[in-house]
C-alpha cells in the first residue's frame, strides 16, 4: 500500500521562479547511454541545464536520454513537472499586477501584499522590493489624500510591468486634475511631520512622472525602478 | 495594529505590533501623544513593526517634538531593518535616539 491510512500530509510550497517535479523511480534508476544510472543528482543536473527551455522540452530531454529506442526499458518512466507560465520566459507585455481597488486606507495593506508577493515571485531583491512596496503605498496615499481628497469608493488602478529588468508602475485615479504642488517633496532639514511620502517616492524610484489623463478626469503617475 | 503600554523607572514604554500605515497611524498618533502629554519620557518598542510609512513616521515626529518641548526623552527601540530603512529615507535615523532593545534604552536613561 502506497498511502498510509492516516491520509496525505499537506504541504504548501511557493514555486517562485522554480519548478516542481514528481517522478517515478524508473526515471532515477533509468540507464543512460553509457550504462550508468541517471540518479537524482544526474536528473537535477539535466533539469538545471535545461532551465532556459520550456518545461515540456526539459521533461522530454530527460525521457529521451532514458528511452533511446535502443533497448527495452527496465521500468516505467513518469515525470510530472509544474512551473509558472510553462517555464518559458515570461511575457513582458503582460502586467505582473493589474488591480483596481477603492481608494480606502484599509486597501493599502492588500496593495502592499499583492506587490510584495509579485516581486518576491520575480525574485526581486528583498530590500528593493520593500522600497518599491513603500513607494507604491505612498503614491496610493497621495491619491487618497490629494487627488480624491479623502477616502472614497472611487478606484485606484495599479498596473506593474517588468520589462528588461525595469519595473514600470502606473497608478491612475478618476479624480479631477491634481495640483502638482500638493505632491512636491519638502525640505528634509526641517523636522516636522508630514510631506514625507513624495520624498520617499522620489528617493526610491528612478523615474517619477505625473500626468493628466486625456479624458480630462483622472491623474496618472508613472514610476520606473531598475531592479537588475 | 495593537499596542501595549507599561511604566518602568518613570518612563513609558509603548510597544506596537503590526503595520503602521495610513489606516493605523491615527491610532498610533493618538497613543503616542497621549503618552507624551504627561511630560514623561517614552520608549517606543518597534520590535513588532515590520512596516511603517510616512504617516507613521509623521506620528513619531510629532510625539518627538512634543517631548522635546517638555524636556523629556523620546526614543525608539528594536527597530526592524525595514523600518530603519524608512527612517533613513526620511533622514530621521540620526534625529531619533534608537536603541537596540528597550532594556538598552532603560539602562541608558532613554
Amino acid at each position: 500500500m502506497v498511502v498510509p491510512e492516516e491520509g496525505y500530509p499537506e504541504e504548501r510550497i511557493s514555486l517562485k521562479d522554480g519548478s516542481f517535479y514528481v517522478f517515478t523511480d524508473g526515471v532515477t534508476e533509468g540507464q543512460l547511454e553509457d550504462g550508468s544510472m541517471l540518479g537524482v543528482y544526474g536528473m537535477v543536473e539535466l533539469l538545471n541545464e535545461g532551465r532556459a527551455q520550456t518545461l515540456q522540452s526539459r521533461l522530454h530531454g530527460i525521457t529521451q536520454r532514458l528511452d533511446r529506442g535502443d533497448g527495452d526499458l527496465h521500468d516505467d518512466i513518469t515525470i510530472l513537472g509544474i512551473s509558472r507560465s510553462g517555464g518559458t520566459d515570461r511575457d513582458e507585455e503582460a502586467p505582473l499586477i493589474s488591480r483596481r481597488l477603492p481608494a480606502r486606507a484599509k486597501n493599502l495593506k492588500t496593495i502592499r501584499t499583492v506587490v510584495g508577493e509579485a516581486l518576491n515571485d520575480e525574485q526581486v531583491d528583498e530590500k528593493i522590493a520593500g522600497e518599491v512596496v513603500l513607494a507604491i503605498d505612498e503614491a496610493c496615499q497621495n491619491i487618497i489624500r490629494h487627488a480624491y481628497g479623502k477616502e472614497c469608493d472611487e478606484d485606484i488602478s495599479l498596473e506593474v510591468y517588468l520589462r528588461g529588468g525595469r519595473l514600470e508602475i502606473n497608478l491612475t485615479d478618476d479624480a479631477p486634475p491634481i495640483d502638482l504642488d500638493a505632491v512636491r517633496p519638502r525640505d528634509l532639514d526641517e523636522i516636522r511631520p508630514g510631506g514625507l511620502g513624495t520624498h520617499f517616492i522620489n528617493e526610491i524610484m528612478d523615474e517619477v512622472t505625473y500626468s493628466y489623463l486625456e479624458s480630462g478626469t483622472g491623474n496618472r503617475l508613472h514610476m520606473v525602478k531598475t531592479i537588475s | 495594529m495593537e499596542h501595549t503600554q507599561r511604566e518602568e523607572n518613570g518612563r513609558t514604554i509603548v510597544a506596537f505590533t503590526g503595520d503602521i500605515d495610513l489606516e493605523s497611524s491615527p491610532e498610533v498618533r493618538r497613543v503616542l501623544l497621549d503618552c507624551v502629554k504627561h511630560n514623561s519620557s517614552v520608549i517606543v518598542d518597534l520590535s513588532g513593526v515590520d512596516y511603517i510609512d510616512s504617516s507613521g513616521v509623521a506620528s513619531m515626529v510629532e510625539a518627538f517634538q512634543t517631548t522635546r518641548a517638555g524636556n523629556c526623552h523620546f526614543s525608539l527601540a528594536a527597530v526592524s531593518e525595514s523600518a530603519l530603512r524608512v527612517l533613513q529615507l526620511a533622514r530621521l535615523d540620526k534625529v531619533f535616539t534608537i536603541y537596540g532593545t528597550v532594556e538598552e534604552g532603560l539602562a541608558d536613561g532613554g
